[in-house]
């Protein structure tokens, strides 16, 4: 199992290489990330030529690569175009909003989903069932950034009306808000998010119990005598949560790196907000550290979901 | 009073194409200790049968429209669901045709076979444990302590068999109902399989039901046999007497499909031509007859009700048995079997 891991973990590192290279040239494919300088009269080419060398953009491509990478592993993201500081300090203040919007998101997915794809699945064609099936469907197919701005015009503005004092606010967060604040401001976008992750993981929940309950092994444990009860939640849930155990973990790779599009609707200062207004600024370091995070990020919840697996299912050991 | 007596049984599947009669009317009988061979085709109603015993059918689109199931005097068909539970396991075991995906993969085979022991009784995990690696012992795993903690992957096809066996046996049943407990294994753990259910019989007194197609396994094992077609038990009786002198074409063709190893090379087999019937569409008159090799004009009208054609020997076929003879024989003398 250890040898497993540091297996994984070195070819992880790997491919986060390789990752690097590839999301450097890319974002530098994008042009002159002094272009907004060129463009203000006030600089002189003699500020835009100490600027080239500050930033090491007349070095070679392949050595600014370099430079960029080893400050990188030790910890330091670069220098952001845009703002006169460090993309570290840029960066930082961005992560707790992101991990909070997207933690709630989780949590209500998990808190919802896991239970109503199992009670769809036991009761398999009800009313309650079907609903769910036309639900999701609907929440699957329903744009995200759709979805914000009717949440911002129901939610936000006609309730607010309608009820004369604010409950929702329809974008941004204080960082020095109070709890009940903070909770005003993260309820919409949370809410967003949720609704696709909802429809998405009940639907997969609800296949993985269904295939269980078909399956030989709750019929031998019916036959054992057990009451209805203990076959539904220890002998087919456990296995049925198996699947969505692993597709859980991979989801949090791919979330925690920001969700662009919600975080734009609702300006919710986190990293996803941050890597698009990065790309409209050309401030190309943050907006490679962001992607370079997030592929970090996938590549670990990858082998978390791999080493979770080992711990839920006794068929898979990595010896 | 027999220990288990079915009652024209009936077990329909309403669907939306229309009523399957899985099973249309079937009734036995079992004694203490003794076992019943159930044969047929894939579809025949055998495995149907079973689950009726244990009450374990979907309900819906399961309907139980007639029949009574006594077991010790009380009609399971009219059983609460918690005092099936009561039963389930208890009094009536079953074990399952694929060992392969019977046992819960997540779970260890002892945590699986304690569990069943503590439903039914009340005794500590400790216990439970001991006699769960008692069991193990007894149905011929080695290293039952070890063992008991390993999860069924760890185990091979046949030792799965095993475990599925021992845990059907760790409350003492009175009933055992294993549904084609071969069919998954390879030959010679199919015989020891065999042989350790029969050594478990006698050493616990179980009445057994065997569902199987393989007729060898009836032969080899069962004191009385009933063969199904298209979910009604076409022909019924001892053992012996069902396999030497078969009274309905049914049994006797399907007798007469499989080699033998003492006339192998000599003898031709004799196919069953076409498929078992549909459920909801069925022949008239008797099911078999658009697959029977003896069939007359009358069988297209008559659909003949399973009938006494010798002591504790029934059939249903209009055939009598002096005309059944001479057919037999002549198609026998083509063949080439002897006597």
């Amino acid at each position: 199992m250890l040898a497993y891991v540091v297996r994984r973990t070195i070819f992880s590192a790997l491919i986060l290489l390789l990752a690097s290279a590839v999301i450097f040239y890319i974002v530098s494919l994008a042009g002159d990330p002094l272009t907004y300088l060129r463009q203000n009269p006030r600089v002189s080419p003699e500020d835009l030529a100490r600027f080239t060398a500050l930033y090491g953009l007349d070095k070679p491509l392949w050595q600014q690569y370099f430079i960029w990478i080893t400050d990188f592993l030790t910890g330091d993201m670069g220098r952001s175009f845009s703002q006169n500081t460090s993309v570290n300090s840029i960066v930082a203040p961005r992560v707790w909003p992101t991990v909070l919007l997207m933690g709630s998101s989780l949590l209500i997915t998990i808190l919802i989903a896991i239970p109503f794809g199992v009670y769809s699945a036991l009761k398999k064609y009800s009313a309650l069932d079907n609903a769910g099936t036309f639900l999701s469907f609907v929440g699957f197919s329903m744009p995200t950034f759709w979805l914000g701005l009717i949440l911002q015009l129901v939610l936000g503005v006609y309730l607010t009306s309608w009820a004369g004092v604010r409950i929702f606010y329809t974008s941004g967060m204080r960082t020095d808000g109070g709890f009940v604040d903070v909770l005003q401001h993260l309820a919409l976008p949370a809410i967003a998010l949720s609704v696709i992750s909802v429809a998405q993981f009940s639907r997969f929940q609800r296949a993985a119990m269904l295939d269980v309950l078909s399956s030989d092994y709750l019929r031998t444990a019916r036959a054992k005598g057990l009451p209805q009860r203990s076959v539904y939640l220890k002998h087919a849930l456990r296995n049925a949560l198996m699947p969505t155990v692993t597709l859980l973990a991979i989801e949090m790779g791919l979330i925690f790196g920001g969700a662009v599009v919600t975080e734009t609707v609702f300006a919710w200062p986190g990293l996803g907000f941050l890597l698009i207004d990065s790309l409209y600024k050309n401030d190309y370091n943050v907006a490679r550290a962001l992607l370079l995070i997030a592929a970090a990020l996938i590549i670990f919840f990858n082998l978390v979901a791999d080493v979770a697996y080992s711990f839920v299912d006794p068929r898979v050991s990595y010896d | 009073m027999a220990m288990l007596e079915v009652n024209d049984l009936k077990t329909h599947f309403k669907t939306q194409d229309g009523t399957v009669k899985a099973v249309d009317g079937v009734s036995f009988s079992l004694e203490p200790g003794e076992t019943l061979g159930i044969v047929g085709e894939s579809g025949s109603g055998k495995s149907v049968t079973a689950l009726s015993l244990m009450q374990l059918n979907p309900k819906p689109p399961v309907e139980y429209p007639e029949g009574e199931i006594l077991f010790e005097g009380q009609d399971l068909l009219k059983a609460s669901e918690s005092r099936m539970q009561k039963i389930r396991g208890n009094d009536i075991a079953m074990i399952f045709q694929d060992p392969m995906t019977s046992l819960n993969p997540v779970f260890t085979v002892g945590d699986q076979i304690t569990e069943a022991i503590r439903i039914h009784q009340q005794v500590s995990k400790g216990e439970a444990k001991k006699r769960a690696v008692q069991v193990l012992k007894d149905v011929g795993i080695a290293n039952p302590e070890r063992r008991v903690d390993e999860y069924p992957h760890q185990y091979s096809g046949g030792m799965r068999q095993r475990a599925m066996i021992a845990m059907g046996l760790s409350c003492n049943p009175k009933v055992l109902i294993a549904d084609e407990p071969t069919t998954a294994l390879d030959v010679t753990i199919q015989a020891q399989i065999l042989e350790l259910m029969v050594d478990l019989q006698e050493k616990y007194g179980t009445a057994i039901v065997m569902i199987t197609h393989d007729l060898g396994v009836v032969a080899q094992l069962a004191d009385k046999v009933m063969v199904m077609y298209a979910g009604r038990a076409v022909e019924q009786g001892p053992t012996d007497d069902v396999f030497y002198d078969p009274m309905m074409p049914y049994t006797w063709s399907l007798l007469r499909s499989i080699p033998r190893l003492d006339t192998a090379g000599e003898v031709r087999l004799l196919p069953i031509k076409g498929t078992p019937p549909s459920l909801i569409f069925l022949p008239e008159g008797c099911n078999f007859n658009p697959r029977c090799p003896f069939v007359k004009d009358e069988c297209h009208r008559i659909d003949p009700a399973l009938e006494g054609k010798k002591p504790g020997h029934a059939a249903a076929c209009i055939l009598s048995p002096e005309e059944l003879e001479n057919k037999k024989h002549r198609v026998d003398e083509e063949l080439g079997v002897e006597g």
